[in-house]
């Protein structure tokens, strides 16, 4: 297990390698750098800035620079725009408000996904079933951008029971509908999936063993169904946890809550290139660890899977 | 019942009088269960009404999607309503634009954005898959760890990132979300290939002296077209998701052009000055195309699924 785990981590380092190096590419093929501004300044000024930050060395050297300062000091360079603060002081400053709501916002979707889907699966082709899968039919051509306005209209106009945006700190009336339009499409998702592994495993030669042996129902769901069911289900897991970070983009934007997304957006708006690197590399970083961290959890659950 | 009760030669007579029994192919199988599907009929209907509209919504209206009524502007909420006598069926945006006219504008350019999209996604990715499965080896662990590489992009950054850095324009919308959204249907085409692989008709070709290319092109790919199919289906929702969301960002499509994702944008900001319909219509042609493309799409595999008959 221990070595698997080693050997995982050490396969992940060139893909992250690989990653730095085509963002750092991009971002220097882009036209136009970060002080192309419509103003003009002296030469002298510019030649200035440009040592300041690094840009009159080569490619490469610029390049090593980035690399060794984001590996040995985790430091993504100061910021092209907000000429006092530094990329890592940015992410600092967002990512734990993304992270507050993302993470609820991934603990209801699995929670109550999960729950629907099982609940779907037992009560196949009842009333039940088909209320659990309309709803998830429904919920799932609801992506964020869309839920968001909706729920503004629902909750902020007409029913004037939570504010608009802000953040405050992370009061709970002011994550409820940045949870709720994150949680919604990826709950649809987890539900469909769960029914689905759950009908299969349903059928399946140790489930009719255990029935047979006189188990109560409730107890071969929970101790027999439940655990190869949810193999499915995990495996969504880590892109979803970063779908998760992807999504503040839009949530930032609808609910004026300052998470990472909203430094994303006003990076690319302002070609703030080193913020939207860090940031690129931060989700990217999150993918790495989550597809790890799920391949990991496989080889526990599943006691069949071998590397 | 027994032996002795059957009419032997009645019997006989009714089976030499029965017609050749016709076969039917794969493709017939799977058009026979898929028109027996509702779901995916509804689809179907659905995708027809949004194509329909896209195609020739712009010349109903009497309205064009660019041009403004001054009359209207600044005072939309009561102006600009939806009504059959001045022409604007779907109301108008803030700045006295027929939103019938714009819907349909928009509509057409996010089915063109799944469509291209997943066209280039197809053929690259089919290809990648084809020559990395076919040739195996070590070229094939290369490939695939190539593949494994692009999975761990964060996609949807790195799109911003490129509409950033390029410029804004559709066609680099179109190429950058095709280039990057093939390598999971790389996957899924490499892991048919090396069953493809093996076979007798492959050996054949092989053994007549076709080059190596050739063969892919001619004898892989065609029998990798059922796979590929059902997963283009689902690729194109996904991909109309990918360009409305780049365009809620305002980073895709520019002014006076829109798309669905521009509309349901302005659309949101404007549920604070009573509009709403600038949010309903764009939204409603938004959730027909992704319930025509998900249905049409569970259809088309449970049709093809060869595990499910």
């Amino acid at each position: 297990m221990f070595s698997y785990i080693l050997k995982r981590t050490l396969g992940a380092i060139p893909t992250l390698l690989a990653l730095i190096i085509i963002s750092f590419l991009l971002m220097h093929a882009a036209p136009g750098g970060p002080f192309t501004l419509d103003k003009h300044p002296p030469p002298e000024v510019m030649a200035n800035l440009n040592a300041k930050y690094g840009l009159d060395q080569p490619l490469l050297v610029q390049l090593w620079r980035y690399l060794t300062g984001i590996i040995f000091h985790f430091d993504f360079g100061p910021s092209f725009v907000y000429k006092d603060r530094t990329v890592n002081e940015i992410i600092a400053q967002g990512f734990p408000v993304t992270l507050a709501y993302g993470g609820w916002a991934f603990v209801f979707a699995v929670t109550i996904g999960v729950s629907l889907g099982i609940v779907a699966a037992i009560f196949q082709n009842t009333w039940l079933d088909y209320l659990s899968i309309g709803t998830t039919i429904g919920a799932s051509v609801l992506p964020n951008f869309v839920l968001g306005p909706i729920l503004i209209l629902v909750f902020t106009r007409w029913l004037g029971w939570l504010p608009g945006g802000g953040w405050e700190g992370g009061d709970w009336r002011h994550m409820a509908m940045p949870i709720i339009a994150m949680a919604t499409a990826y709950m649809a998702s987890i539900a469909r999936i769960t029914r689905s592994s759950m009908l299969e495993v349903l059928t399946s030669n140790h489930i009719r063993t255990a029935r047979a042996k006189g188990l109560p129902s409730w107890k071969v769901i929970t101790r027999h169904a439940l655990k190869p069911a949810l193999i499915p289900v995990l495996s969504y897991l880590g892109p979803v946890f970063v779908a998760m970070i992807t999504g503040s983009v839009v949530v930032d934007m609808l609910f004026s809550t300052a998470g990472i997304g909203k430094f994303f957006v006003d990076s690319a708006l302002n070609r703030d290139y080193a913020v939207m690197m860090g940031v690129t590399l931060l989700a990217g970083f999150l993918t790495i660890f989550f597809n790890l961290l799920v391949d990991v959890a496989y080889a526990w659950i599943d006691p069949k899977i071998r590397y | 019942m027994t032996l002795s009760t059957i009419d032997m030669p009645a019997l006989a007579k009714r089976l030499s009088s029965l017609d050749e029994v016709k076969g039917r192919s794969l493709w017939a199988d799977a058009s026979r269960r898929f028109f027996r599907n509702k779901a995916a009929i509804l689809g179907l209907v659905l995708l027809a009404i949004c194509a329909l509209y896209a195609a020739f919504g712009q010349l109903i209206g009497p309205h064009t999607y660019d041009f403004q009524d001054f009359d209207i502007m600044g005072d939309a909420a009561t102006k600009g309503m939806p009504s059959l006598a001045n022409g604007h069926f779907f109301g108008t945006d803030d700045q006295g634009r027929d939103l019938f006219a714009r819907t349909a504008m928009g509509t057409r350019i996010s089915l063109l954005v799944g469509l291209i999209g997943t066209a280039i996604s197809v053929v690259v990715g089919t290809l990648y898959g084809a020559v990395s499965g076919y040739v195996g080896g070590r070229t094939d662990s290369l490939m695939m760890r190539m593949v494994d590489i692009l999975m761990a992009v964060p996609f949807m950054f790195v799109l911003i990132l490129v509409l950033v850095m390029f410029g804004k324009s559709l066609i680099i919308l179109y190429i950058s979300i095709g280039l990057l959204s093939w390598p999971t249907m790389a996957r899924i085409v490499r892991g048919q290939t090396l069953t493809l692989k093996s076979r007798e008709f492959i050996e054949a070709a092989k053994a007549t002296g076709v080059p190596t290319f050739r063969i892919i092109l001619r004898h892989v790919v065609p029998n990798l077209l059922g796979i590929v199919a059902v997963y283009a289906t689902l690729l194109v929702p996904e991909i109309i998701l990918t360009e409305s969301f780049i365009s809620f960002l305002g980073l895709g499509v520019q002014e006076p052009q829109t798309s669905l994702g521009t509309l349901i944008s302005d659309g949101a900001k404007a549920v604070y000055y009573n509009t709403l319909w600038q949010l309903a219509f764009p939204l409603l042609f938004f959730m027909m195309l992704m319930f025509g493309f998900f249905f049409a799409g569970d259809g088309l595999r449970d049709a093809l699924d060869p595990k499910d008959r």
